[in-house]
């Protein structure tokens, strides 16, 4: 067993943001080395280090014991480094052998030669125990098996250092046992294996080695032995809390509210299989977090309550009365906003300015009964919010695109709160919004709720869960797991749920 | 107070912020290409020659203005042609078969708005490309013209149509108030109800949001399909109404008639400024790209250049609008 790839004091700060500090680990050829942490505790970064993407702002790599600068991916890849990212970058339309081959054909003269290619690729196929012909269309595969495709590609490549980042996430149970089996079959022919996952129980099944990241922080390897998934827990949230952020997340805390509650959600599932079952209640004037790692169904709850995903079953509840929102119109009338996870893309209408975002979802406000719209209304609506909001901009008129992320959300929160509200869902509010505003949206969250708003807040923010929620409901693979209240609102409660809750779903491997 | 004040500013910069740039290219075009052809030849400023234009441009300009929010939806309506065609072809069929002029009239209008709407439905709710719809729907009300016509002119005289009101059906197309044809009269009157259905109505708005971003429409509660298929209706309807002026202007109409149309039109809107991705796009922008086409046609004529280079020309003027507008917006 030999070192072959070493990071030394690595640190990688993106403008302000440190997403690395000081990081010193080791991987030894012929080894399976989970990499765990939180959401945003750096592994990605770690990774993209090592797959060239990114460099790191101080620090070194030693490959092999010699110091490399990996400036791109090609650096990475002659190296024999591979990464296999969460995204698959697989062309559907084409087979496995050209998959595989993709940019680098074997040639004789200037005629292909797809004789050696797919025998090639069949030997790299056998060697992952599968046998499919190699011809066969990548589309036609199952997620699992593209998976192993894109192991196989890093594979032909002749790497010593084989990166997986998160795969099992889109796998079912069976899928991600036969992937376990190619891995240590890899590992057994020599082969590093840098594995990223949020599931304890697997990394734990899979590891020899295991590090710890958090907040950017090495906080040590271990050996498979000497942890079980207490400690990591223990180790991935933080063992001692810090305790300013406690005492201020409960003075901030509003108390828990009383009374019946407002919306009662019943056994709520999507179509697709991402919301399983799913029920809960909220009250008028609280924020009720939602928590769970990437992958857990929060997006996807909160869009099959408004209507955008297809619900399958179950009730959903408001103020006694059952509603049904088959799609967002409905989910308007009946008092629902949501603010979605991705501004850029289900957020803001792009080629216009900031009244007409505005006021887009309350047309009865600003039209007459014949659809004529009302200028003068709609402008004194887009004013009324820009103050009260605190829109920073030379005044209505100006394009959307021209603004800033934060100002932009502002623009979001101000055309929901045009319709009048009852329950407001909000999902990563504060995505790619900087320090200062973040303050302001949450300062305005916080007057809504007062004001008797039934706030529902997803978030991979563990800090903006902790301080706001008066309860927290953990979520994980489509299910809620957890209602955490009150004083059992704690980082390492919420993080253990997160990753080791009991999922009714789920064998536990 | 500070509301009003703040409605006070914004109308203050209404001017400089909402002035759109491209149309406002296009409008110093269309000056340049008056300027240009009135300096090299006599008769191009006269009276008679604007009128001519006018008329020339405005069954053109009718259906432009339908495929303006068709396109500004991000969609596309290739079968306007067609559907001109059929509508004329079931309007002339009645008359010559002794029917009314309002209902042969209405009968092409229905026509018109039922192929829309097979667009739109087709379009949305049967989730195929706008482009393999409208293409096919092309084909079909062009077969369908054909066969209905048996591929003969139908022709509107005194011998072939008995009914009273066929001299008030061709004065429509051929009669003049003040010197100004009625088909052009027309076409200001489509012009004018499209700008306002499109600039002051929710619904133009739902079009530019739809077009702009269509999954953040249907987020913020917008029904995407509605207004697709409205768009779609209203372009089959316009294209009913210059079918029906084309047949009173001829006293003719064939199987055939409106063939190619549609390339013309989707290349007055685009030189308007609309752009093809949607979400951009004026009434007004389509009205110059109109008048840019026609004053093109008529100003090529004049000079006496082979009609030929009038197709060639026009393509060019179609790939520069598009390039300037790509350009321009890659700096942004």
């Amino acid at each position: 067993m030999s070192e072959i790839v070493q990071f030394k004091n690595i640190s990688k700060s993106f403008n302000k943001v440190q997403a690395l500090s000081n990081v010193s680990i080791s991987i030894n050829s012929g080894e399976v080395h989970s990499i765990v942490g939180e959401n945003g505790a750096g592994k990605s970064t770690l990774m993209n280090i090592l797959g060239g993407l990114f460099e790191p702002t101080t620090g070194e790599i030693f490959i092999d014991g010699k110091q490399k600068v990996l400036t791109s991916e090609q650096d990475a890849l002659k190296l024999g480094i591979g990464v296999v990212y969460q995204e698959l970058k697989l062309c559907p339309n084409l087979n496995i052998t050209e998959n595989i081959f993709l940019g680098r054909e074997l040639h004789q003269g200037r005629r292909i030669n797809w004789k050696e290619m797919h025998r090639r690729s069949e030997e790299v196929l056998k060697s992952l125990g599968i046998y499919i012909s190699p011809t066969t269309l990548v589309k036609h595969l199952s997620v699992a098996q593209q998976q192993i495709i894109e192991i196989a590609k890093s594979l032909s490549k002749k790497i010593k250092v084989l990166v997986l980042d998160e795969p099992t996430s889109a796998l079912t149970i069976t899928e991600s046992l036969m992937l376990f089996e190619n891995i240590r079959k890899l590992r057994d022919s020599g082969v590093a294996i840098i594995y990223i996952s949020h599931r304890l129980e697997e990394v734990l099944d899979l590891s020899d080695r295991i590090s710890v990241l958090r907040d950017g922080k090495y906080k040590g390897t271990f050996n498979k032995k000497d942890v079980d998934i207490n400690d990591l827990v223990r180790l991935i949230a933080g063992a001692k809390f810090s305790q300013e952020l406690e005492t201020s997340a409960q003075t901030k805390k509003p108390p828990r509210p009383v009374g019946d509650p407002y919306l009662k959600i019943k056994n709520l599932s999507s179509a697709d299989g991402t919301v399983k079952n799913v029920s809960f209640e909220l009250f008028k004037g609280e924020v009720l977090g939602i928590y769970g790692v990437q992958g857990a169904g929060r997006t996807e709850m909160l869009e099959t309550l408004f209507g955008l995903r297809k619900k399958i079953s179950g009730t959903i509840q408001l103020n006694g009365v059952e509603v049904n929102n088959i799609n967002p119109q409905m989910a308007i009338k009946n008092g629902f906003a949501m603010i979605p996870e991705d501004r850029k893309h289900i957020g803001i209408l792009p080629n216009m300015n900031i009244c007409e975002n505005i006021i887009t979802s309350c047309s009865e406000k600003i039209t007459n009964s014949i659809g004529w719209m009302k200028k003068k209304e709609m402008n004194l609506i887009a004013n009324k919010f820009k103050n009260d909001i605190g829109i920073k901009a030379i005044n209505v008129m100006q394009n959307i695109c021209n603004l800033s992320g934060g100002n932009q959300q502002k623009v979001l929160i101000s055309r929901w709160l045009s319709t009048d509200p009852k329950v407001f869902l909000v999902d990563e509010l504060t995505r790619g919004v900087d320090v200062g505003a973040k303050v302001e949206i949450f300062d305005i969250l916080r007057t809504l709720r007062d004001k008797g708003l039934g706030i529902v807040l997803v978030s991979s923010e563990l800090q903006e869960v902790l301080v706001e929620s008066s309860r927290v409901l953990v979520m994980k693979n489509g299910n809620i797991v957890k209602e955490l209240v009150g004083e059992d609102i704690t980082k390492d409660n919420i993080v253990e749920q997160a990753l080791v809750g009991e999922d009714i779903c789920e064998v536990v491997l | 107070m500070d509301n009003d004040n703040a409605i006070d500013k914004a109308k203050k910069q209404k001017w400089t912020e909402k002035t759109n740039m491209r149309e406002f290219g296009v409008l110093i075009a269309l000056i340049v290409l008056i300027i240009l052809f009135s300096l090299s030849s006599p008769f191009f400023l006269k009276i008679n020659n604007l009128l001519n234009i006018l008329r020339q441009i405005s069954l053109l300009g009718i259906i432009s203005m339908g495929m303006t929010m068709v396109i500004v939806c991000a969609e596309i309506d290739l079968s306007v042609g067609a559907i001109y065609g059929a509508a004329a072809t079931v309007c002339g069929l009645i008359l010559t078969n002794g029917g009314s002029v309002v209902m042969s009239v209405t009968a092409g209008i229905i026509v018109g708005i039922l192929f829309g709407l097979l667009n739109g439905v087709l379009t949305t709710y049967g989730k195929i490309p706008a482009l393999i719809v409208t293409l096919g729907m092309m084909n079909v009300a062009r077969g369908a013209s054909l066969i209905l016509s048996n591929a003969r002119v139908i022709s509107l005289s005194k011998r072939t149509v008995e009914t009273e009101g066929l001299k008030d059906f061709l004065y429509l197309g051929q009669g003049k108030i003040f010197e100004i044809p009625i088909i052009s009269i027309i076409f200001i009157i489509v012009v004018i109800a499209a700008n306002l259905i499109y600039s002051k109505t929710i619904l133009g708005f739902r079009m530019r949001a739809v077009g702009g971003n269509e999954l953040a429409a249907k987020a913020a509660g917008i029904n995407k399909n509605l207004n697709k298929i409205i768009a779609f209706v209203i372009t089959g309807f316009v294209c009913a109404i210059a079918g029906v002026l084309n047949l009173s202007f001829l006293a003719n109409v064939q199987g055939t008639t409106g063939t190619g149309l549609e390339l013309d039109v989707i290349a007055a809107v685009i030189i308007g400024g609309t752009s093809l991705s949607g979400g951009e796009g004026t009434i007004i922008g389509t009205l110059i790209g109109v008048l840019i086409m026609g004053v093109l046609k008529n100003g090529i004529i004049l000079l006496g250049v082979s009609p030929f280079f009038q197709m060639l020309i026009i393509g060019i003027v179609i790939i520069a609008a598009v390039a300037i507008d790509m350009w321009s917006r890659k700096k942004a």
